[in-house]
């Protein structure tokens, strides 16, 4: 947002200021699951941690929304090399893959918090 | 940072489960069809649950709320508890309802013994008897009219602010507690139904679909829990609200999708919770209006931290 107002952006105007908002609240969503699962882990070391997995499943595409956000709101002007919007488009796109990719998360709630047979 | 519930916060949790269980459910849902459930509210007020939100802080009155929702109680309990409780008002009548305009559509409008409205910078608290009420026919899950208000009594400067903030909280809350219904409603049907000579909650195309609803919704729940202890930051209460949207509008596509043709029948039940979702997600302005509040209240601390 820093760099778009420096570009003479108005991120003000309502189309943006709605996809920064989402951004924005999808970063409080992850914030607050990781919370979660770190209480969970801290007061049932033993338990089953089904909220690791959720918040991981959060976490990621969370990243994926921020870079999408960053494009939107820089436009074509987010292509240009070593822009912070060019650093998050890397890591929006490892997060879903990284330490455990976003479909194994989601078949360990499949499992574990929702019941579902094997597949 | 402690966010395990306490012991009185337990016992609440199971008390008030026990009486959903008792005057809640699909069931009973199906009995009201769509009307206002006084007994459950009588019952909830001579249990002193309505004020709980006054009587033991913000986090006892999203329990409540969490499980009324989740027991698709027919009545307007988290605005009871939420959004009054956390306005501070005391000795409010059972049944409010929430006005943003006089075009929007009000929940409960026609049961309700008096309204809480947007006005501006302010917020009204308007008996029904200076209210004008006309009933919408909806595909809603809650019963929806609109209201003109005369006169009323204002609750302060500011208070319309205040207001707004409260009514994204119980927005985040209902969201999440109905979600999570839905899914865990669905995820019973996958369990059962079989198609090639499987049950269809066994293919990772269905698993995935309400997995990922389901973190939608539990990342819902903890940020409006968040929300709820954080009232006065409209950066968090809006993202609770606006988080919500996004879950709600998913679910929907989601869990009727990995129900099929039974899942849209009225018969069968889940639309007790996903025809609240499609008003819930619209309530107040909906995402795009929360999300252009989150924005805007991100840049104002941005610029008193500058500052």
């Amino acid at each position: 947002v820093r760099d778009a107002e420096a570009k003479g952006i108005d991120v003000t105007d309502p189309g943006l200021a709605e996809v920064i908002g989402l951004a924005y609240a999808t970063c409080e969503a992850a914030r607050s699951m990781n919370y979660a699962a770190v209480n969970e882990r801290v007061h049932h070391p033993d338990g089953g941690r089904h909220l690791s997995a959720v918040s991981r499943t959060i976490t990621g595409p969370m990243e994926t929304t921020v870079a999408q956000a960053c494009h939107d709101i820089l436009g074509e002007e987010a292509m240009e090399a070593g822009t912070d919007a060019n650093r998050q488009l890397i890591t929006g796109t490892s997060a879903p893959i990284a330490a455990g990719s976003l479909e194994v998360q989601l078949n360990l709630i499949a499992r574990s918090s929702l019941g579902l047979p094997n597949s | 940072m402690d966010l395990e519930l306490s012991q009185d916060q337990e016992l609440l949790s199971e008390s008030v489960a026990g009486i959903f269980r008792r005057q809640a459910g699909l069931e009973r849902a199906r009995e009201m069809n769509g009307t206002l459930d006084r007994p459950l509210l009588d019952a909830l007020r001579d249990g002193g649950y309505l004020d709980v939100g006054l009587d033991a802080g913000p986090i006892e009155a999203v329990l409540v709320a969490e499980a009324a929702t989740e027991a698709v109680a027919c009545a307007p309990i988290a605005t009871r508890v939420i959004v009054a409780g956390l306005l501070g008002i005391k000795d409010l009548p059972p049944v409010i309802g929430l006005v943003a305009s006089p075009r929007s559509l009000v929940r409960y409008a026609t049961d309700a013994d008096a309204f809480l409205v947007l006005d501006g910078d302010e917020a009204k608290l308007v008996l029904a008897g200076d209210a004008e009420v006309e009933p919408v026919a909806s595909i809603s899950g809650y019963p929806l009219g609109r209201v003109q208000v005369r006169g009323g009594t204002s609750l302060g400067p500011a208070s319309g602010d205040a207001l707004r903030r409260a009514w994204q909280v119980a927005i985040g809350v209902e969201i999440g507690a109905n979600t999570l219904a839905a899914v865990e409603f669905s995820a019973n049907h996958v369990r059962e139904r079989k198609q090639f000579g499987r049950p269809i909650g066994s293919f990772q195309a269905v698993q995935h679909r309400l997995a990922r609803s389901y973190a939608q919704a539990q990342a819902t729940r903890w940020l409006s829990r968040r929300a709820a202890w954080f009232a006065d930051n409209e950066f968090v209460t809006a993202s609770a609200a606006a988080f919500g949207c996004l879950t709600a509008e998913t679910a929907y596509t989601n869990v009727h999708q990995v129900t099929g043709a039974i899942g849209i029948t009225t018969e069968y039940g889940l639309v007790q919770w996903t025809t609240r979702l499609l008003t819930l997600q619209r309530e107040l302005g909906g995402r795009r209006s929360h999300a252009q509040r989150v924005a805007a209240a991100r840049a104002a601390e941005l610029a008193a931290t500058a500052g």
